[in-house]
């Protein structure tokens, strides 16, 4: 009985410690891409949009389903008609490969647009061979663009470790929580047993 | 006979060796590793179109705020004022950050300021190896209330109000939350923050703070 106790009392920390560090290690996969794109209207040739019309759109591409899902943003751009994803590096214009729906604009809403897996593999391998473009009535062939980017994924800004909390602190600190909260147990257990 | 009166001492002993370390870790471990969540995150909030007003057949002439990018941002209650220089997404999809810890970088893939809708991001290192402590260093500590300026290019003041900080595990970034287009105009403020790992040089977490135009 004793022998027992005494292992239990040994279990609980390392245990504790176990868990902690395969939890830290799990991390997330990621199965999309982020994409962004910044459409200007002087991006647009040979005219270029009204002044000062711009869209900010992120894409979350999944390249096995061929789901593209983004939210736009724009200024200037109240009376947009369409919009799109074009084959066509910078200052090429290229044909439709993606329609979008313009109705989401502004709303933060996120729509979703499927496409073939294939053509999601390509403009997530290769988003720059891609642009992003809203039209007009009055500019029907386009009257904001902007090329397709990789938007962020994280921003690692630090490396210096004085904000912040240590990861071999908090290891400690539960270790002993974990072995005084057994030692507390047994003890109270052996009195009582007398 | 002597048995029994030892074993009861070495019990209390222990029993009160065990309560110590109880007592004394659980505060530190419920202690947060960083200021908890505050504030309400300005995300798709829409302006509900009105069904009334029918849609104008031409396009109004109105002057439309083309923003300006980013010289510097002041943050007055914490003697922040720092210039500013634009970053782009890197290869590998994070974000830039500026090699000058006490420079902070606008990426240049996000709304201007002054633009009438979209998301500003701004990120500056909390610290680095060798410059000790950077431009972002007290981000963790604004709360929603606190100005926020950021003067443009074109030399007009923005100014904003903090309206939510929080703090993100890095592995889980919720990107479209941080930096996804906003139908208002926001402005993004990124650090690190959270558990350090020190073989690694790494912050488990990102410490974002969001700001809206003053009204």
């Amino acid at each position: 009985m004793t022998t027992r106790l005494r292992t239990t009392a040994w279990a609980a920390p390392v245990l504790a410690a176990g868990l902690l560090l395969s939890s830290a290690a799990a991390a997330a996969a990621a199965t999309t891409t982020a994409l962004t794109a910044s459409a200007l209207a002087a991006n647009e040739a040979p005219t270029p949009g009204p002044a000062g019309a711009s869209a900010q759109a992120t894409f979350t591409v999944d390249a096995s389903s061929g789901q593209i899902c983004y939210t736009v943003t724009s200024t200037g751009l109240s009376d947009a008609v369409a919009a799109h994803i074009h084959r066509g590096a910078t200052g090429t214009n290229g044909p439709v490969v993606v329609p979008l729906d313009v109705a989401g604009f502004n709303k933060g809403t996120r729509a979703c647009a499927t496409a073939t897996a294939a053509l999601a593999t390509e403009i997530a391998a290769d988003p720059a061979g891609f642009y992003f473009n809203v039209h007009t009535p009055a500019y029907s062939n386009g009257a904001a663009r902007g090329q397709l980017g990789l938007g962020p994924s994280g921003v690692p800004a630090g490396s210096g470790g004085l904000a912040g909390t240590s990861d071999t602190t908090g290891l400690l600190l539960l270790t002993l929580l974990a072995g005084g909260g057994a030692l507390t147990v047994v003890s109270a257990r052996r009195l009582l047993r007398r | 006979m002597r048995d029994t009166r030892r074993r009861p001492r070495r019990e209390l002993a222990g029993l009160a060796v065990g309560l110590c370390l109880v007592g004394v870790t659980t505060p530190r471990l419920l202690q947060p590793a960083a200021a908890q969540d505050v504030g309400v995150v300005p995300v798709a909030t829409a302006p509900q179109a009105d069904p009334v007003r029918p849609r104008p057949v031409a396009a109004p002439t109105r002057v439309v705020d083309p923003g300006t990018e980013p010289a510097r941002v002041r943050i007055p209650r914490l003697g922040i004022d720092a210039p500013v220089g634009a970053v782009d997404v890197l290869p590998d999809g994070q974000l830039d950050v500026p090699e000058n810890a006490s420079t902070l970088g606008w990426w240049s893939g996000s709304a201007r300021p002054g633009q009438s809708g979209g998301s500003t991001v701004i990120d500056g290192h909390v610290d680095t190896v060798r410059q000790g402590s950077g431009a972002f260093f007290a981000l963790s500590t604004l709360v929603p209330g606190d100005a926020v300026e950021v003067v443009g290019r074109d030399g007009r003041v923005l100014l904003y109000t903090v309206s939510a900080r929080r703090e993100y595990a890095k592995r889980a970034l919720p990107v479209t939350e941080v930096f996804g287009p906003t139908p208002q105009p926001r402005l993004v403020l990124v650090t690190c923050g959270g558990s350090f790992d020190s073989a690694r040089r790494h912050y488990a977490d990102n410490v974002v703070v969001y700001a809206l135009p003053r009204t």
